[in-house]
């Protein structure tokens, strides 16, 4: 398991991932954070640039997979559209679908 | 409907500015974003899993044509084409950003809308009936007395930083389509004996992690003195209310601790300190908000038939079509719960429809109902064919209304920062098993709510059949409740046994369903009657047997 920082931006509330050097938008760019990651973490609380820093626990890969599905919807987007969802997501997207057709009692 | 006067333009406009104001310094780095959280919440702007969130307040849910075009131009302009009607009556933008707020909420306050109130721990959005001044049955009209709360409760300094949030509903007939019963305050529209207009008070119930139903704690209060007495509810809970504990500081748990008669008498005592003081309106006021309320130029000529020579819209007629009380005009309800589709989910496109049609066939009206469908409360009933074919040509003619598949569903893991689980998949998959419509009809009126988490956004406790999205070892996972309604009836539905996956929480439905078919004494015997007869062994042995 390894530890990733991720935050909201401000700005646009957008997800935030810490790429060992900067945010980035797409958690693919997301790089482990080692032991200096508490010193980070403190000094992004203290700035008040970012909402909300915090770890989350993921398995590492290509891209990583954070370990709870809260942080793999943060990480893809919604589930329930298409339209909304990050390319890669690991969880099918509902397509949504038309409304039923009537049929007569 | 009301209308702004002066006064409440000029404060609308006043904290759009304040607001641009605060997000200028937040974004400047000026403030803390401890700071500025409460500024933005009181603002109804969340911080969710993707962006921000921001809550609109839609009044009694009522809405005039141009409100409903502003919705639907916000969801193009701010947000991703659609917005999110809520369970409050309220409409939800999943993806706005900070530095547009303030501009998009100054275009809210020019059609007399904002999202003061939508957050924090103060009296919000006041709720009713959707078919509030249209509903035969009622004893009069709820709304001029829910705006008159909403004028009250707007920056009312002594109830801005309550224990907890605070969430009053107001009705207006013996039918209950507010769930005033699971609220802190419900306030029902009675006559006495003597023939004289008033409230039954009720306080103290609600759902989230400790769920009651509210008891009654007067009988009657005449409606010339209702806000006074309202004003010695809230003073009682202000004083006693806990702040020590978030779990236990809501109204409900005061009440039960407390006991309805002493809660009733502490209330009591303060109301005899509070009446003299004022505060409730003069009669000039009711009646100037009365007038607002008064009933369209109906057509007294209008035919009281309709034509149902085409099945499909004769379908939607007996499903989502209600009786109104004025000879040849009609309730239409229009499902935002297309199988398959979001619950309460509109795009811009479709909310534009519906503007459309408010404006040439329903007085220029449309309301959201907490059941996360929209209403046409005046149609005339020669006008409901046309009304229904620009429905179905939007997707939003599924005559599905109080069906298996009008699900209730919170917005869930999928967008929330509170939730455990997600909720919508859960609806569109138990939608989709049961999508024959024929099927639906058959099954009869039938309420499945979902909510995930225990805060119970989706009124699981008051679903015939409840859903709760739970975390269980990082996995979701979802408990089942039966026999809850948030109706006249009202109760809380009881856990069932050990929880499901998701595919299995859907298999579940469909045997508690199948059960029910075959066990029901008639067509007529509603899930819920079934449930209440037999009680929960018969569904508990179809599911876990």
């Amino acid at each position: 398991m390894i530890r990733l920082l991720t935050a909201n931006d401000t700005l646009t509330g957008d997800v935030l991932w810490w790429t060992g050097s900067g945010w980035s938008l797409n958690l693919p760019d997301a790089a482990p954070v080692g032991a200096d990651g508490d010193a980070l973490l403190a000094d992004m609380i203290a700035a008040e640039k970012v909402n909300d820093p915090a770890f989350i626990d993921a398995e590492p890969g290509t891209p990583p997979r954070p370990r709870t599905m809260r942080e793999r919807i943060r990480g893809f987007g919604p589930t329930v559209r298409t339209d909304l969802a990050r390319d890669g997501a690991p969880y099918p997207v509902t397509k949504l679908t038309a409304p039923a057709t009537t049929s007569a009692a | 409907m009301y209308r702004y006067d002066t006064f409440d333009q000029a404060i609308v406009d006043a904290r759009v500015e304040d607001f641009r104001d605060q997000v200028k310094r937040r974004l400047a780095n000026e403030i803390t974003e401890d700071a500025f959280k409460p500024m933005r919440l009181m603002n109804g702007l969340y911080l969710q899993l993707h962006a921000y969130m921001l809550r609109v307040a839609i009044p009694y849910g009522t809405l005039s044509g141009a409100q409903m075009r502003v919705l639907g131009q916000i969801a193009r302009t701010y947000d991703r084409d659609y917005a999110h009607f809520t369970t409050r009556q309220n409409v939800q933008y999943n993806w706005i950003k900070l530095e547009q707020c303030p501009d998009l909420l100054a275009d809210l306050a020019k059609v007399e809308m904002h999202a003061i109130q939508t957050s924090g721990n103060c009296i919000r959005n006041i709720s009713s009936d959707q078919f509030a001044g249209s509903a035969g049955d009622e004893v009069g009209d709820p709304r001029p007395y829910a705006e008159l709360l909403r004028q009250w409760s707007s920056f009312h300094p002594e109830f801005s930083f309550l224990p907890r949030k605070f969430k009053i509903a107001v009705t207006g007939s013996d039918t209950d389509r507010a769930a005033i019963k699971l609220h802190d305050i419900g306030l029902q529209l009675i006559r006495n004996d003597a023939g004289a207009l008033g409230f039954r008070v009720y306080v103290g119930g609600g759902m989230g992690r400790t769920p009651f139903v509210a008891p009654v704690i007067r009988e009657f209060i005449p409606v010339g003195q209702y806000l006074s007495y309202c004003e010695a509810i809230l003073r009682v809970y202000n004083r006693y209310g806990r702040r020590d504990n978030i779990y236990k500081a809501r109204i409900k748990i005061l009440v039960h601790e407390l006991g309805a008669a002493e809660f009733t008498r502490q209330v009591e005592a303060e109301w005899t300190l509070v009446e003299p003081l004022g505060l409730d309106a003069p009669q000039a006021e009711y009646d100037r908000i009365i007038a607002q309320f008064a009933p369209p130029e109906y057509d007294a000529t209008a035919p009281d038939s309709i034509d149902r020579s085409d099945p499909d819209f004769a379908v939607w007629v007996d499903q989502n079509v209600d009786a109104h009380k004025v000879s040849g005009y009609a309730i239409a309800t229009i499902s935002l719960k297309p199988v398959g589709g979001i619950p309460g989910d509109a795009s811009s496109a479709q909310i534009d429809v519906v503007a459309d049609l408010a404006e040439r066939y329903s007085f220029d009206e449309i309301r959201v109902t907490h059941s996360q469908n929209l209403v046409l409360a005046d149609v005339r009933k020669a006008d409901l064919y046309a009304v229904w074919n620009a429905l179905r040509d939007a997707d939003l003619a599924t005559p599905n209304l109080d069906l298996v598949s009008d699900i209730i569903a919170c917005p869930g893991l999928d967008y929330c920062a509170l939730a455990n689980a997600r909720s919508i998949p859960v609806a569109q998959k138990v939608a989709e098993r049961f999508a024959d419509m024929d099927r639906q009809r058959n099954i009869g009126e039938l309420k499945i709510k979902i909510s995930g988490c225990i805060n119970a956004c989706g009124h699981h406790h008051a679903g015939h059949i409840g859903i709760l999205g739970v975390d269980k070892k990082g996995e979701e996972a979802y408990q089942l409740s039966l026999g809850g309604s948030g109706a006249e009836d009202a109760s809380l539905a009881k856990i069932m046994g050990p929880a499901f996956n998701e595919a299995g929480v859907v298999d579940a439905v469909e045997k508690i369903v199948e059960r029910y078919l075959a066990v029901r004494t008639s067509a007529d015997e509603r899930f819920l009657d079934t449930y209440r007869r037999l009680g929960a062994d018969p569904f508990k042995d179809a599911v876990y047997g």
